[in-house]
């Protein structure tokens, strides 16, 4: 993207109109049977900002949004650095089999595109997009998308409310196909730093066992997300 | 254009002859009309294969000039045999040309899943409107059957006119691998459709559809591994009743949509009874990730 930043500068200064307003439609698919996506973020932005790295620390917003679906401090992020977003399209879940359709979003000359939203029932699991550099070239593009894990909160596959940073435990599992009383699967995050998820365990007790989670419904294998994105 | 329309005009020709030797001179009439109806159909072929201006077409509007010709008047068998014979002629050599326009794929899918044999796959060659699913949305019926059963059948039959197809001839085992060839006229936005039933388990599919392979030059060849979907179809539960595969034994296809959700998604693997599912019929090695089936198209 710094090549391309260097020639709309000579543009500029040969006197040419150089201004390319990258408009995308973005369609987002869950390809999952069990998973909920909590509201998701669409950003826009240049090189100097991400909503994660994987393999890096999470930031404090990085892991409010994949504790507890709060997409406000990343959100603020992009915009305080000149960027775009696109916050909660699907207004509320985007349930399993589901897909929501983002149109016309004004991308600017803005590089980059990234996406996140919380993975319910998790603990700290988020569906995640860093960086993919928008294309030039009107067109169409699939992108698929993997579940990481933040690093930040033990995967005890508790359902119990908790969703603030901070607080163990899932805040809810939408589906309401779990089970109750889990003892917990483990009290430990092995890898503190942004990572791909494992998946949850599970386990078919309905009452007890160690995980309020069923793991004939609330796992996966990746990818989780499908994006077709059309440059116009 | 259909697929060896060379076999219905050596039909048409076939039934002419036996019409010739079994009537007399008073249903000649009749044989004039299917020799007219013959002329109609060469020259679909021969505009089919773009050869409009060629000798062959100027071949052709000759022998139906010479019919119009005896239409006018009453006409001996032995003129009629001769024009049937010609035409016949024709009809040969635009199958030869149709059989040299043929460009052939051959596809190698390769199991890789530790046990999980692939019921014999559907392959068919198409143009970029069809698909066969839509991830999100429910299965067609032919899908669910083979995702339920194995059986390719009724998925190929679904497809409105593809370019060619065909249902693989044996179960692929973990571990092996078998190509198949499928042929066709090229086509610039030419697309290729894969599915396999990995069969211990209730509705899984490995495929790809839609995937433009138009753009390889001959000798080219292109790789990648297929996603394991669910269909969508049918409840996951593993059980020795619902499985039909080695594992189990049990019934393939139920018309009855049981699953969590009516769509297709990305199958979320299995859970077997060593990880503490009781009641599957199947252990930790029927287990699977995406990636399980590699696929190889390559252009002769």
């Amino acid at each position: 993207m710094k090549l391309r930043h260097t020639l709309l500068g000579l543009l500029a200064m040969a006197g040419t109109a150089s201004t390319q307003a990258e408009v995308l439609d973005i369609e987002v698919v869950n390809l999952t049977h069990g998973i909920y996506f909590t509201p998701i973020l669409v950003a826009a932005h240049d090189g100097d900002v991400a909503l994660f790295e994987p393999g890096a620390s999470a930031s404090a917003e990085l892991a409010a949004m994949a504790e507890g679906g709060d997409i406000s401090g990343l959100s603020a992020n992009v915009m305080a650095a000149g960027g775009a977003v696109v916050e909660n399209p699907a207004e509320g879940l985007l349930g399993p089999a589901a897909t929501v359709m983002i149109e016309d979003m004004d991308t600017g000359d803005l590089g980059y595109l990234s996406l996140t939203a919380m993975l319910l029932p998790t603990n700290d699991g988020f569906v995640g997009m860093n960086s993919w550099a928008i294309p030039e070239s009107p067109g169409t593009y699939t992108v698929y998308l993997n579940a990481y894990d933040a690093g930040t909160e033990a995967n005890d596959e508790i359902v119990n409310g908790g969703g603030m940073p901070g607080v163990p435990g899932i805040p809810v599992n939408p589906g309401e196909d779990g089970g109750s009383g889990g003892t917990g699967v483990t009290m430990e995050e092995t890898n503190p730093m942004v990572h791909i998820h494992r998946g949850n365990l599970g386990d078919t007790m309905a009452d007890g066992g160690p995980s309020d989670l069923d793991s004939r419904i609330h796992r996966w294998l990746n990818p989780v997300a499908k994006l077709i994105i059309t440059v116009e | 254009m259909t697929l060896y329309p060379g076999i219905r005009l050596s039909l048409a020709a076939g039934a002419l002859g036996l019409l010739l030797t079994a009537c007399g001179g008073d249903d000649n009439d009749d044989d004039i009309t299917a020799l007219q109806q013959q002329v109609a159909d060469l020259q679909t072929e021969i505009d089919a294969l773009a050869m409009a201006d060629s000798d062959l077409s100027t071949t052709l509007a000759d022998l139906s000039a010479q019919l119009e010709a005896l239409e006018a008047r009453s006409v001996s068998d032995e003129e009629l045999a001769a024009l049937s014979m010609e035409l016949e002629a024709l009809t040969e050599h635009i199958e030869a040309l149709q059989l040299a326009s043929q460009t052939w794929y051959e596809i190698t899918l390769t199991n890789l899943s530790a046990n999980q044999p692939l019921a014999p796959a559907a392959l068919i060659l198409h143009d970029m409107d069809y698909r066969g699913w839509m991830a999100g949305m429910p299965a067609s019926a032919g899908l669910e059957l083979l995702a339920e059963s194995g059986s390719p059948a009724d998925f190929l039959a679904e497809a409105d006119s593809p370019y060619a197809s065909m249902g693989g001839g044996a179960i692929l085992m973990p571990g092996e691998q078998v190509t198949y060839s499928l042929s066709t006229n090229w086509q610039p936005y030419l697309a290729l459709t894969v599915a396999s039933m990995p069969v211990n388990t209730n509705d899984a599919f490995a495929g790809v559809t839609g995937w433009a392979i138009g753009g390889l030059l001959p000798g080219d060849s292109v790789s990648t591994h297929l996603h394991v979907y669910d269909a969508g179809t049918e409840a996951n539960t593993e059980t020795a009743e619902t499985i039909p595969g080695p594992a189990a034994g049990g019934e393939g296809y139920n018309a009855a949509r049981d699953d969590l959700v009516d769509a297709v998604a990305l199958h979320r693997g299995v859970v077997s009874a060593d990880d503490g599912y009781a009641e599957s019929a199947l252990d930790q090695s029927h287990r699977f990730d995406q990636g399980m089936l590699a696929v190889t198209v390559l252009r002769r």
